[in-house]
């Protein structure tokens, strides 16, 4: 099993020019278990990703892993794997390279990499790695991804939108390595995507980034079970969620639904005549984000 | 990392071995049957300056933005080009006098190895410059700024500063400089390529 590491993020700020993309940011992370970083496009998780793994500098605020600072601390840098996207195309110099050559030279920079196992998922993925990354697919691109971030065995493993590209069977297959390398190493990962359905089952925690900030940390199911949908006439809805935290109201003439997260010892009265419906993941972070159409109110 | 150090020193061997085969294609190309030997060797060290920017353009391409994806830190990148660089001008002044030695008239050896570090300092310098060029402004941008320093710091300066082009430059003639500033673009591309292809499937 692996040491007990905690990351852990203070006031952290990335600015672009003018342009705030992270905000404030306080986040800890605990070793040994599986994250999802979910935000809609544009909400700033590449750049929180590649700013906690010291690949982008912050403008402001501190990322300590253990105490120590993160940023430019080779021993603290041997704890990561942060396994991004690679972006096909003639004009990119690292994707003009063969698979292999990419792979060895992931194996010659991560000081646990595990050759063995590379091996092993290049088999079970029937990936051509001795083609240029610039002729493979989306997809085989993402196998490339997936292949150094688990051979990597870095004690924190980040990967951004892993799946992407996949098909729903390699998708499964992804989803069943990580659980398989987790039961076995206890590795710690963090994983940012889209497919938030998917996802669900094998994310431990949930955070959720919206507009630079996170709006939510919190253990998933824990979110899932505390969460509901009420819907009917809104009178009825109203009494009935009054003084809950409630979001993402939609009216339909005189019949309204709202999304309710209940705090401990709270519960909806179920004495009004509405209809009280469990809400996925995915509707909570769309309601939690959802700017236009509703307000996350207290 | 110590595996880092290992990488970048194979880097610079293999380097410097297409180095001087390149140059010294590039020398004998560019001479004319008669000319002096220390045309010769000028035109063998403008080849080398040519490579050697290959080279750095090529680390800030590709290996440190690759590096530094895969959790290396920017100091233990610099500390790497450094020791590639220390190399690479060890070397390159050892070969440039073992051949001087034999090619030309020992009292102008010491210019000669003079001269050739001298280069490789300032390519080098334009060398970072360029390759952080590319890295910045893109391949097309980045190549054109490389193609410019490397014909007048790269030519220019090795021919001026040479024994023979200290006679010349009363007679100079920007006409008679074209056709090598030339060549030498047409070679750059070359050499540029053979850095991509060749090169690096070896370094590793």
């Amino acid at each position: 099993m692996m040491e007990n590491l905690i990351l852990e993020c203070k006031g952290l700020k990335k600015s672009y020019g003018k342009k705030e993309v992270l905000r404030d940011i306080n986040l800890t992370l605990e070793s040994g278990k599986i994250y999802g970083l979910i935000g809609r496009n544009g909400a700033g998780k590449t750049t929180l990703l590649s700013v906690l793994t010291a690949q982008n500098p912050a403008t402001d605020g501190e990322i300590t892993i253990n105490g120590e600072k993160v940023w430019e601390n080779e021993k603290a840098l041997n704890n990561f794997c942060f396994s991004r996207e690679i972006m096909a195309g003639t004009q990119n110099a690292i994707a003009s390279m063969k698979g292999k050559d990419y792979l060895k030279a992931a194996s010659i920079y991560f000081p646990y990499w595990d050759e063995e196992m590379a091996e092993e998922l290049i088999k079970e993925f029937e990936l051509d790695v001795k083609k240029p990354m610039v002729k493979l697919s989306k997809g085989m691109l993402s196998m490339i991804t997936i292949i150094i971030a688990l051979a990597s065995k870095a004690p924190f493993t980040i990967l951004d939108e892993p799946v992407a590209g996949l098909d729903v069977f390699m998708r499964k297959k992804f989803y069943q390595l990580l659980l398989d390398e987790y039961t076995k190493t206890g590795r710690t990962f963090l994983i940012s995507t889209h497919i938030i359905e998917e996802a669900a089952d094998v994310l431990e925690e949930v955070i959720i980034l919206h507009d630079g900030k996170i709006l939510l940390k919190e253990n998933t199911q824990e979110l899932i079970q505390r969460s509901f949908r009420v819907s009917g006439l809104e009178s009825e809805v109203k009494k009935a969620v009054k003084g809950l935290e409630t979001c993402s109201p939609e009216r339909t003439g005189r019949g309204m639904g709202i999304t309710v997260m209940l705090k401990e010892g709270e519960t909806i009265d179920d004495t009004c005549d509405v209809t009280i419906q469990p809400v996925s993941l995915s509707d909570i972070f769309v309601a939690l984000c959802n700017e236009k159409e509703g307000t996350y109110e207290k | 990392m110590k595996s880092n150090f290992r990488y970048f020193f194979r880097l610079s061997i293999l380097y410097w071995l297409f180095s001087m085969a390149y140059a010294l294609f590039f020398a004998f190309i560019s001479c004319d049957p008669g000319e002096g030997m220390e045309d010769v060797l000028i035109m063998f060290l403008v080849g080398y300056i040519i490579m050697n920017l290959c080279a750095h353009i090529g680390f800030y391409k590709r290996e440190i933005p690759m590096a530094i994806s895969f959790g290396s830190s920017r100091k233990n990148l610099i500390r790497g080009l450094i020791f590639y660089d220390v190399i690479s001008v060890f070397l390159a002044c050892a070969t440039t006098g073992v051949l001087s030695k034999i090619l030309v008239p020992s009292k102008i050896l010491g210019v000669i190895f003079l001269v050739t570090l001298m280069l490789l300092l300032i390519t080098n310098f334009f060398g970072m410059v360029c390759g952080i060029c590319i890295y910045r402004l893109g391949k097309i941008y980045g190549i054109l700024v490389n193609i410019i320093l490397c014909a007048a710091g790269g030519a220019g300066v090795a021919y001026f500063i040479s024994a023979k082009g200290v006679q010349k430059i009363s007679n100079f003639n920007i006409a008679n400089l074209i056709p090598v500033l030339v060549l030498i673009v047409l070679l750059y591309g070359i050499a540029h390529l053979v850095q991509i292809r060749v090169l690096r499937k070896y370094a590793f």
